[in-house]
């Protein structure tokens, strides 16, 4: 009887290994330059999902090499696996020690992440941005003590005048958003962080006032509280629904304009909204 | 020998009664079928109308004539791609309706499936939350469900009436709706209903005000990255008619910096008649969280999530390919 379980568990296995054709992947810089975009594309998704697993120098090799391949798809897919390979320290524990030892040639990606930055994809601009957020968690400029729960991810000068000096020309809200997003939930030097956040207030794409709403917000820019309590008009619900949220992290501050958060909630049609505008002017009362 | 054959039709003909076809959500129009329709004809006589979908065609033939099914009538040249039945071709004219000779058709006309399809597509967090690995303080609220059509709760949702060619002039019914679920970020030590284990409590669900404890803040990610391209027709077999459409998203956790968009990139070929639409659906997703497509609450595919949410790094990186059919 265990021989015929034994045998039906073989033949499983057998049938199981037939049916999964392994992916074509390249280990080394030189093969990747030779090989097809097919290929590159699933290397490249692979180190991106820490799914193949590669002598560091040969992962940054790739990396490198399909960020400035002239094929527009390989140069996103690189981007998202140089996002994917900084973001082990924050997404995967078992990859943390690991990170931290080869930090010194991950750091060989920062120079072409900011060169990205300029790439001529939008979705290529927008990896980059990523990539480079968690670069910097992972270069361990992150606030965070042991223990503490106010963590943070702590753009450096050097990234964050990058992202300031890209959001000004960038013309694909894509890219604007994920910028605007990044000043919002990072912290970093604080003029330039306040600067691009309250210029980013005219910014005719809404998510990307929503992200200004939430950043400024959590700074208690004093310049941008009249302009956050505007936002409670603004057509998109989310613009709206930061803004309420933006005007509790004000906190005492944001007392004197209790009238307009209680005269949005009386014409408020959106559900969640109109929920978190009464939590407002409860927290805030 | 004209009015022999005539005579013969009318024995095993019913009447085609456009309206009650076109309600039945079948085939409206019946004409010989081929491209090479316009040499094609039949002959008819007096006031002649022929329904296209919910479009009236109608030409007046003095005595006996040919008539030809697109220059008499000026069907729009996407006509070409309509479903024709074949298997009909006994035409007599009789009190200005077009009489349909065959026998075993009750009434309406067979074959040409659902009049129209509403195609979803769905991306959700199975479970009902997740933590930061790292950050384990804080945790996110998920969509907690399994695979199910039109669900309330899910990351992101397209939607699009896609119309079928066969019986429709137009290629949709509207324009291809989207939206993303409220992202949730919660405090661990408070939200939980069997602290350390357990779903989120109802009072952390029910907490509207910023900030710890229970719930911390919320908000949408960008919906622009989800959509679907317009409807394109594809032609024709003997017995079917095609289109295709392309369906794709990327939208990322507002609330969480540097995080990468969930994607996916799919294309479904709808092929239709014969009372029933095949389809196939190739694409990609990332392996995080699980996918799902439907059309008219049927089943496309289901995929569940490896997990990983690295996997979201991978540009579109799962390859998708299904097929099948619905009735």
């Amino acid at each position: 009887m265990q021989y015929i379980a034994l045998l039906a568990l073989t033949v499983a296995l057998q049938t199981t290994s037939q049916a999964r054709t392994p992916e074509q992947v390249a280990t080394n810089r030189a093969a990747f330059a030779a090989s097809t975009r097919t290929t590159k594309v699933a290397t490249l998704n692979q180190l991106a999902a820490h799914r193949l697993s590669l002598p560091t120098d040969d992962v940054v090799d790739i990396v490198l090499a399909g960020m400035t391949d002239e094929d527009d798809g390989v140069r996103v897919t690189a981007l998202g696996a140089a996002g994917g390979q900084l973001a082990a320290a924050r997404f995967s524990p078992d990859a943390i020690s690991a990170a931290r030892v080869e930090r010194p040639i991950v750091q060989k990606l920062r120079s072409p992440l900011l060169s990205a930055l300029n790439d001529r994809v939008p979705k290529a601009r927008q990896l980059a941005t990523i990539a480079l957020v968690n670069l910097e968690y992972e270069s361990g400029s992150r606030t965070q003590e042991a223990g503490s729960r106010t963590g943070a991810i702590k753009l450096s000068d050097e990234v964050a005048q990058a992202l300031v000096n890209q959001y000004v020309v960038d013309q694909s809200a894509l890219v604007r958003i994920e910028i605007a997003k990044t000043f919002a939930l990072t912290e970093g030097p604080a003029v330039l962080r306040e600067s691009v956040l309250e210029r980013a207030l005219d910014d005719p794409d809404a998510t990307v006032v929503s992200y200004v709403a939430m950043g400024l917000g959590k700074s208690k820019s004093a310049n941008a509280l009249k302009r956050i309590v505007q936002l409670l008009r603004h057509s998109e619900r989310n613009v709206r629904l930061q803004a309420a949220q933006a005007l509790v992290a004000y906190g005492a501050s944001a007392r004197p304009y209790l009238p307009q958060l209680e005269e949005a909630a009386t014409i408020e049609q959106d559900p969640v909204v109109l929920k978190t505008l009464r939590g407002a002017i409860a927290a805030i009362q | 020998m004209r009015s022999t054959l005539f005579v013969a039709a009318v024995a095993t003909a019913v009447l085609f009664r456009p309206s009650e076809a076109a309600a039945d959500g079948d085939l409206t129009l019946v004409v010989p079928c081929s491209s090479e329709i316009y040499a094609q004809g039949t002959y008819v006589k007096g006031k002649v109308r022929l329904w296209v979908g919910s479009q009236l065609y109608q030409t007046e033939v003095e005595g006996w004539d040919y008539v030809f099914v697109y220059g008499d009538w000026g069907f729009p040249a996407d006509t070409v791609d309509r479903f024709i039945d074949c298997t009909i071709e006994n035409y007599y004219w009789n009190d200005g309706w077009i009489y349909v000779g065959d026998v075993g058709y009750t009434g309406t006309l067979p074959h040409s499936g659902p009049g129209s399809g509403t195609l979803q597509v769905a991306s959700f967090i199975q479970y009902t939350w997740l933590s930061h690995p790292y950050e384990w303080w804080t945790i996110y609220g998920g969509d907690f469900r399994w695979f199910e059509p039109a669900s309330s709760h899910s990351r992101t949702f397209s939607v699009y009436v896609v119309a079928n060619p066969a019986v429709n002039d137009n290629d949709d019914y509207g324009p291809p709706g989207r939206d993303v679920g409220l992202t949730t970020e919660y405090d661990y030590d408070t939200s939980l209903q069997f602290y350390p284990f357990g779903p989120l409590s109802w009072a952390a669900r029910d907490d509207w005000e910023w900030g710890d404890p229970m719930k911390r803040e919320w908000g949408y990610a960008d919906a622009s990255g989800i959509g679907c391209d317009s409807v394109v027709r594809m032609g024709t077999t003997a017995n079917t008619s095609k289109n295709r459409v392309r369906c794709f998203g990327s939208a990322s956790n507002p609330l969480v910096p540097g995080s990468p968009p969930i994607d996916y990139d799919l294309t479904f070929n709808l092929e239709w008649g014969l009372r029933r639409v095949q389809f196939t659906v190739e694409g990609c997703t990332d392996g995080f969280p699980s996918y799902e497509a439907y059309l008219n609450n049927q089943t496309l595919f289901n995929r569940e999530d490896n997990g990983n949410v690295l996997s979201l790094f991978a540009s579109c990186g799962e390859p998708i390919s299904a097929s099948g059919e619905i009735q």
